[in-house]
């Protein structure tokens, strides 16, 4: 096995030769040089794909895999050494049986992790490092990290998107005020969303659909079109403050709209069904059992919800908060609509960033920052997922 | 304190509970911050607030309708909103908070208005493309979570499908769109970015979604039923699909129509990886919204909530229908 991917590993060496010859010469302006390279660099995937194969199982369906990727670097001599390595190992093996089941399961891991490896993680990563270019004048507006020159290559690292986060106080005050406001906005949800999961929980299970249904009901709504209802009821001249004054509460509009107090009331309002939910579901599992056992032995009601049903459901709490706090955090088109005109949210001051400075590289910055920020409630997050997924 | 009767003592402990809570609250909400504390009006305003709410939950609990009010008024909240959305699309004046006569010219416009129907036609297409495709991906990975289990790299995995769940769309569009830039540069694809970035940007936080559904409903499943085939000498394959599949095919159904409302409904992402070029609904809407309020989206608002409720309440016939039928059989038994 180590002598194939020595052989794969002088295929790579050429390639880079290759790589580096065609660069100086200019060959990719040649149609055909360009698809011999093209074409290098897909064999050498597809014997890298039967490396891995070989590792994982060995069959002579894998070998010929890197047999197949090492014909184009036989020209170049050293393709050989991998094809008679791998051409000694396939000899040894017995005839395939069934590839499906000998592959089945890996194909069917691979399939989705590839995707997301490639469509979630390794924006990340670019993200990053684009965070540390510089705004350039071209199309794609930022600077390159690497350039290639008379054989030397040169790393440009560019601290200064990550200084003027920490000098201009507009960011730091918006990374503040947006974790303020996600912060509030998710004990409201978790004050609003409890008692309404406790008195759904002690229906009887039929309404209990209906009720289920009617709180996942307007999240199938688009979200856009709930923020815009409160616009219409919030604003000055709007249906609240004109049945107030119609009641004679208060004889000056209140002025709502545009303000934070509007942020937290859409965000409350758009997320409560992601609350309820996990709450509901940790609650309908806790054993009535218990509680009547506490209250028989003379525990006071108060007593028994705060040592009983609190840490049963403590779970289905940090799960549906988590669902409200980390989105929240990144929110904007709440803000946008609803919070005032030069509000300090994170999310709109990435916004701004890139769409009207057209400065990408603080605009990652901005998301590498907020990222950090967020890891640590996501990797809990997604601890509280799997021990619900656990089915423990 | 312990001989006071029960409702007294619930009715002091809420009033205590609702005035703290309630000054804490404003002083948080409010923009002057702590300088409120100095202002009597917070004070006589919390007081109020508390005794109104006591005296509510008190008598709530004396005529033992707790459980009802709290479902009256949290479920008014919620349906209030849309209600009032409803009523306003049929109002003839253009001022939505001033009710003029009955009419429903804003639906005519709607159906007149090609930009708007031809984004409609964009969005429901990219959302049916991506739904498809997430509850590809997405029942691979459920069967890869639940039946695997554990294999090298299972964390990442695990992490990569529950992560967008909560993700920033800010975040996840602007690096999307810097992975389609960066793509564009090095492989030469996509060259520019309209209906299939947003496709496969969908695809990928849907398949998320997909993969909670899918696999909520797989760890339910009496695995011995697949047991058995493979025993018997079927292949995995053919077990997938003959049996594994339809046992799954009602979470595919809500997983598929989770997934299409998704990527009905966003934005912020389809903002980022598109140009101007592809008009979908969302970024329509939220061009038209940006403006303020505008009767033709309460029109258009009104459409979309007549067919969630219709979708709703054939969901609801459904699952009645499925209990009924459960109960059957366990009478039968």
């Amino acid at each position: 096995m180590r002598s194939i991917l020595w052989g794969l590993l002088l295929n790579a060496l050429v390639l880079l030769g290759v790589y580096l010859r065609f660069v100086t010469i200019n060959a990719f302006d040649n149609l055909f040089l360009d698809a011999l390279f093209t074409s290098m660099v897909l064999s050498l995937l597809v014997s890298c794909v039967g490396a891995y194969l070989a590792h994982y199982k060995p069959s002579k369906f894998a070998y010929r895999l890197i047999i197949a990727g090492s014909i184009l670097y036989i020209p170049a001599g050293l393709g050989l050494v991998a094809i008679y390595y791998a051409y000694r190992k396939m000899r040894l093996q017995r005839d395939d049986s069934d590839l499906m089941t000998l592959y089945g399961r890996l194909l069917v891991i691979a399939i989705p992790y590839c995707w997301m490896l490639l469509l979630f993680l390794l924006p990340f990563l670019i993200v990053f490092r684009i965070s540390f270019s510089e705004v350039a004048i071209a199309v794609p507006p930022y600077t390159e990290l690497l350039s290639y020159e008379d054989g030397l290559v040169n790393i440009v690292l560019n601290f200064g998107n990550y200084f003027n986060l920490l000098e201009d106080t507009i960011y730091l005050d918006s990374y503040l005020q947006s974790l303020k406001v996600a912060a509030i906005s998710t004990l409201l949800c978790i004050l609003i969303g409890y008692p309404l999961a406790w008195a759904i929980s002690q229906c009887k299970p039929s309404t209990r659909n209906i009720l289920l249904l009617l709180i996942i009901l307007p999240s199938w709504t688009s979200f856009l079109i709930r923020v815009y209802a409160w616009i219409g009821i919030l604003n000055p001249n709007g249906l609240l403050n004109n049945f107030l004054m119609w009641l004679g509460v208060i004889d000056q509009p209140l002025i709502i709209m545009k303000t934070y107090l509007a942020v937290y009331i859409g965000i409350v309002y758009s997320y409560l069904p992601f609350v309820v939910l996990p709450i509901y579901t940790s609650l309908s599992k806790v054993d009535t059992t218990l509680i009547e056992a506490a209250l028989d032995l003379g525990c006071k009601p108060i007593k028994t919800f705060f040592k009983i049903i609190v840490p049963l459901t403590k779970n289905g709490v940090i799960a549906g908060g988590m669902l409200v706090f980390i989105p929240a955090v990144g929110e904007y088109v709440i803000p946008e609509l609803l919070g005032p005109s030069d509000g300090l949210m994170i999310g709109t001051q990435l916004w701004t960033e890139f769409f009207n400075n057209h400065d990408w590289p603080a605009a990652s910055a901005v998301a590498t920052v907020m990222l950090l920020i967020l890891i640590v409630p996501i990797y809990y997050f997604n601890k509280f997922q799997n021990r619900e997924m656990g089915g423990k | 304190m312990n001989n006071l009767p029960l409702v007294i003592r619930s009715a002091l402990i809420v009033f205590i509970a609702a005035l703290f809570g309630s000054i804490v609250l404003s002083v948080l909400i409010s923009a002057s911050g702590f300088a409120l504390l100095g202002s009597a009006s917070l004070y006589v305003g919390c007081l109020l607030f508390s005794l109104i709410l006591t005296t509510i939950v008190t008598i709530a609990l004396l005529v033992r309708c707790l459980k009802g009010l709290i479902l009256l008024v949290v479920f008014s909240f919620l349906y209030i909103p849309m209600i009032i959305l409803i009523v306003y699309s049929f109002n003839s004046s253009r001022l939505v908070t001033v009710w003029a006569e009955f009419s429903t010219k804003w639906y005519v416009e709607l159906i007149h208005n090609d930009t708007l129907l031809k984004a409609v036609g964009l969005s429901l297409t990219i959302a049916a493309g991506a739904a498809s495709l997430a509850i590809v991906l997405g029942t691979l990975a459920a069967f890869t979570i639940i039946r695997f289990r554990r294999f090298r790299g299972s964390n990442l995995f695990s992490f990569m499908t529950t992560a967008p769940l909560v993700m920033p769309d800010v975040i996840t569009g602007l690096a999307l769109l810097l992975l389609f830039v960066g793509m564009g540069q090095v492989l030469g694809w996509p060259k520019e970015r309209g209906a299939m970035t947003i496709w496969m940007a969908h695809a990928t936080f849907c398949t998320a979604y997909v993969t909670v559904v899918i696999s909520a409903r797989l760890r339910e499943l009496d695995k011995s039923i697949e047991e058995a085939a493979l025993d018997l000498g079927a292949n995995p394959l053919k077990v997938f699909f003959i049996i594994t599949l339809p046992m799954i095919a009602p979470a595919l159904v809500s997983g598929w129509l989770l997934a299409f409302t998704l990527s009905l409904d966003d934005v912020v992402i389809a903002n980022f990886v598109t140009g101007p070029g592809a008009m979908t609904l969302p970024k329509l809407v939220f061009s038209k919204v940006r403006l303020g309020v505008d009767p033709q989206v309460n029109a258009l608002a009104t459409i979309i909530l007549i067919i969630v409720g219709i979708i709703g309440f054939i969901s609801w016939l459904w699952m009645r229908r499925a209990e009924k039928r459960h109960l059957r059989e366990i009478r039968m038994r």
